[in-house]
């Protein structure tokens, strides 16, 4: 989390850290300087964290929240998804590209979703 | 208590320019529990504070306090060291606690948020307004329900004939206040309360009175 260039992903136990792991386990390139924050609910992540994240050298954030109608706490995930959208209006006052945050949904079964969307963020080969 | 707002960070970020050392002080009474000037708050700010700079490949260090209460001396006395070493001071607390702060120490301070108004929260992050300050309370002969600010007009012998089906005729989103004291004195069977004329008030003791200022004599020493 404190080298440039780096995509931190914050996600829920019991969503995005086990498509990570599914991920993982079917051998899917995912990017090195990739950082996996797991919070035990989404509902748990501030605007100070992806602020803070982009501050230590995060060149881009991926929140992953569980989707609606299959989280465990639905106020959670969505509150989450507000969190990103007051994060990325404090990036437009700062004058800083909001696009560096991005808000998605994920299941734990899909690693490929996974793979995808961290690549999509990252944006470069994976190496 | 005292409800805020947090100034758009835009003008936050014109207010701190030029400065390179800042302390963002927060204030754990009512600020904090409105969700806009405790020590969360005053975190968030700060993060922005330096991503800001940081983008802007500005130089700024930026500290972090939060106070039990910005608006007692003793608690902005224990901020002394930090406040001299920073060039301005950024503050989340109410008006009250800026001005302490500023009266206290010879350095800018700046206020972060606007102090909106005395009110209560009705829902997690929607708060209204209850009590006007105005110094001569008549909450007793109107069921609790101050028509200082829930009556748009202030009115003391309500309603006018702007009040239609419960609303205000100035905001159909507002309660009218006067149908807010009608079903409140219903509900204690006060309604006879409802035939007295009410005297006009001493609106010296209000705000416009000029600034107040309250002694008591079995504490003040002069």
């Amino acid at each position: 989390m404190r080298e440039h260039g780096s995509l931190v992903v914050f996600c829920c136990s019991r969503s995005g850290a086990l498509a990570a792991q599914e991920a993982r386990t079917q051998g899917l390139p995912l990017p090195r300087q990739m950082h996996l924050v797991e919070l035990t609910c989404l509902g748990q992540l501030s605007e100070l964290h992806i602020l803070n994240a982009l501050y230590d050298g995060a060149e881009k954030v991926l929140v992953l929240a569980c989707y609606e109608s299959n989280c465990a706490s639905p106020p959670g995930s969505n509150q989450a998804e507000r969190k990103v959208s007051l994060a990325k209006e404090m990036l437009n006052a700062i004058g800083t590209d909001p696009g560096r945050v991005r808000f998605e949904r994920i299941a734990a079964v899909m690693g490929a979703r996974f793979a995808t969307l961290v690549q999509e963020t990252y944006g470069g080969d994976g190496s | 208590m005292i409800i805020g707002e947090q100034k758009p960070l835009p003008e936050i970020l014109d207010m701190v320019q030029g400065y390179v050392h800042i302390l963002v002080a927060g204030c754990e009474a009512c600020v904090a529990v409105c969700l806009v000037g405790g020590a969360k708050e005053v975190a968030v700010i700060a993060a922005a504070l330096r991503l800001a700079a940081k983008e802007k490949g500005r130089e700024l260090q930026v500290e972090e306090a939060s106070l039990v209460r910005q608006c007692e001396w003793e608690y902005v006395e224990s901020l002394k060291e930090q406040v001299e070493r920073a060039d301005a001071v950024l503050s989340t607390a109410c008006g009250v606690g800026v001005q302490t702060m500023a009266r206290k120490y010879a350095k800018p301070v700046l206020p972060a948020i606007n102090t909106t108004f005395l009110g209560m929260p009705e829902q997690p992050g929607f708060w209204t307004e209850n009590c006007g300050a105005c110094g001569d309370c008549v909450l007793d002969e109107t069921g609790g329900v101050c028509p200082i600010v829930r009556c748009a007009k202030s009115m003391l012998n309500g309603p006018c004939g702007g009040s239609q089906g419960g609303k205000c005729e100035v905001n159909p989103d507002t309660e009218c206040g006067w149908q807010l004291i009608y079903d409140r004195l219903t509900q204690l069977g006060q309604t006879h309360l409802l035939t007295r004329v009410m005297e006009p008030k001493d609106w010296s003791k209000e705000r416009s009175g000029g600034p107040r200022r309250l002694i008591r004599k079995d504490i003040y020493t002069p």
